[in-house]
């Protein structure tokens, strides 16, 4: 407990005094409430973003970690029953609301991911505009582009012989050994099926398209049980590798960011 | 697997299969991250909301429980660190949106719910607005379990001893117990502390007044350690009594509006 980083477990006076002490920089993630296979639970990015956030805050020392932000932006989920979202509109404010809320508690830096790839590129547009509303007082760093994020996880996975199709982009190989990892009690692994596994689709040269043709025709049309990827023979071991590679990277990219 | 309700732990076949077996009613609750003394977690009014909501659409036996809302509405709590706070325009929003997404998934009711007293008076001021829109797809109710418990609360806990004042509105004997009963894990009783405890604030003829000057001055204007009542020695076991009156008080009242 003397070490908790998660604000909501802790009380005014040990977030108060946290700050003081030096821990001014707010990790803010934003997730999803969304359906993820048959398999996994709809809170599962959320569950992932709270492991990323305090990873992360522990391995920078000088951070806590705000409350995950969900729904997030889930629209191409919406016809999967369970899956909630909000609209950009609304999302941008909560955004700025957090935001708002963490600078007047005196954090001098919140630092932005997401665990959800819907939200990237709601982020990267209007970060900047916040970040705006914000300066001089509290400084505002996205890091974790998805692209990137990806492609590391990836490079790791073809190591262990899972190729991209597999490893997938959402409730596939990848993420469902994280959740092994984390959460095992709320995985069903004997409801993981495969779910898409064209290769053209996972290409680098095609997933930015892949992505659009998401958000513009739902992700039911491209695969019914609403998997993008196979999550068979998903392993804790190699989620926990991730989980780690993960947080690492995003340590490093936010470490070379506020120290310059 | 049964008694799962919370539909955030379920995958998006075993809420399918749950609305399409009757469970047709959501329970969406607005909770809070806002501070709660020197004792309890900012978490405190979500947790909580979690753990009555879960327990009453068990026993309600047809609803499901939705993702709670949080942040909310705190700006009277902003003058202590860890507190967030919407908007109450933004607050309407992600209402509207959450509503829209239980409509989509199949429910024909949902019926909002607060944790967190600061949220009621702006909940109930837009349920008809948000009721109306969805009239042609989803029935929207409104319930108030704080309010409707909070008689057969105090009276319990008076039978204790334990005085109005003590109970509380805010990090009280109330909510603490409650807290120790759920979560006993996040509670340093060892930091619990008396907070306001003029009686005057907590009679039930004042208690609006008091809100809204909560509302105007900021909770820190009446109590520095942010505690409305007085926790010490509030045990796990009347927590647990309590929670059953706020379980019985919503299972009551849904099933009222439901009819």
């Amino acid at each position: 407990m003397l070490n908790n980083v998660i604000m909501e477990e802790m009380t005014w006076q040990e977030i108060e005094q946290a700050v003081e002490a030096g821990k001014n920089t707010a990790i803010l993630v934003a997730a999803s409430m969304e359906q993820h296979g048959p398999h996994l639970p709809t809170a599962t990015d959320t569950i992932i973003g709270y492991a990323l956030a305090e990873g992360v805050a522990k391995k920078l020392g000088n951070a806590l970690v705000a409350p995950v932000i969900r729904p997030g932006l889930s629209d191409h989920h919406i016809g999967f029953p369970g899956t909630l979202t909000l609209r950009l509109k609304t999302f941008v404010k909560v955004l700025e609301e957090y935001c708002q809320c963490l600078k007047r508690h005196g954090f001098k830096n919140t630092v932005i991911f997401t665990s959800h790839g819907g939200n990237g590129d709601g982020l990267t547009a209007f970060v900047p505009s916040i970040a705006k509303q914000l300066a001089p007082d509290m400084g505002l760093l996205l890091v974790g582009t998805m692209e990137k994020s990806a492609l590391s996880m990836q490079q790791f996975l073809a190591k262990h012989g899972v190729t991209p199709p597999k490893a997938g982009v959402h409730a596939g190989f990848a993420e469902t050994s994280i959740m092994l990892a984390l959460k095992p009690e709320l995985v069903t692994m004997d409801k993981a099926a495969p779910g898409l596994v064209d290769e053209n689709f996972y290409l680098p040269d095609t997933i930015a398209k892949s992505q659009m043709d998401s958000f513009l025709h739902g992700i039911k049309s491209q695969s019914p049980n609403g998997i993008l990827g196979d999550p068979t023979g998903s392993e804790a071991e190699l989620g926990k590798a991730l989980l780690k590679l993960k947080i690492r990277n995003l340590t490093e990219e936010i470490e070379l960011n506020l120290n310059n | 697997m049964e008694s799962k309700v919370l539909m955030e732990e379920m995958n998006w076949e075993e809420i399918r299969d749950a609305v399409g077996s009757g469970k047709t009613t959501a329970i969406l609750v607005s909770g809070a991250t806002e501070q709660h003394g020197p004792h309890l977690p900012t978490g405190t009014d979500t947790i909580l909301g979690y753990a009555v909501a879960a327990r009453a659409a068990v026993q309600l036996g047809n609803a499901l429980v939705a993702p709670v809302i949080r942040p909310a509405l705190s700006e009277h709590h902003m003058g202590f660190p860890g507190s967030f706070t919407l908007s109450w325009e933004t607050y309407l929003a992600v209402l509207e949106d959450c509503c829209e997404s239980l409509a989509g998934s199949g429910f024909n009711d949902i019926v909002l719910v607060s944790s967190h007293g600061g949220n009621v008076a702006v909940m109930k001021a837009v349920t008809p607005h948000i009721a109306k829109k969805f009239s042609n797809r989803v029935r929207i109710h409104i319930v108030d379990f704080l309010r409707s418990s909070s008689e057969e609360s105090t009276a319990f806990l008076e039978t204790f001893g334990i005085s109005r004042p003590q109970m509380g509105v805010h990090s009280g004997y109330g909510e603490t117990a409650m807290m120790l009963a759920v979560a006993p894990d996040l509670v340093k009783m060892d930091a619990a502390e008396k907070g306001l405890d003029d009686e005057a604030f907590y009679e039930p003829d004042h208690i609006p007044r008091s809100q809204i000057d909560s509302f105007i001055h900021g909770i820190d204007h009446f109590t520095k350690n942010g505690i409305l009542g007085d926790p010490r020695g509030a045990s796990a076991d009347k927590g647990e009594r309590l929670m059953e009156i706020a379980v019985e008080s919503l299972v009551k009242a849904i099933s009222n509006v439901l009819g």
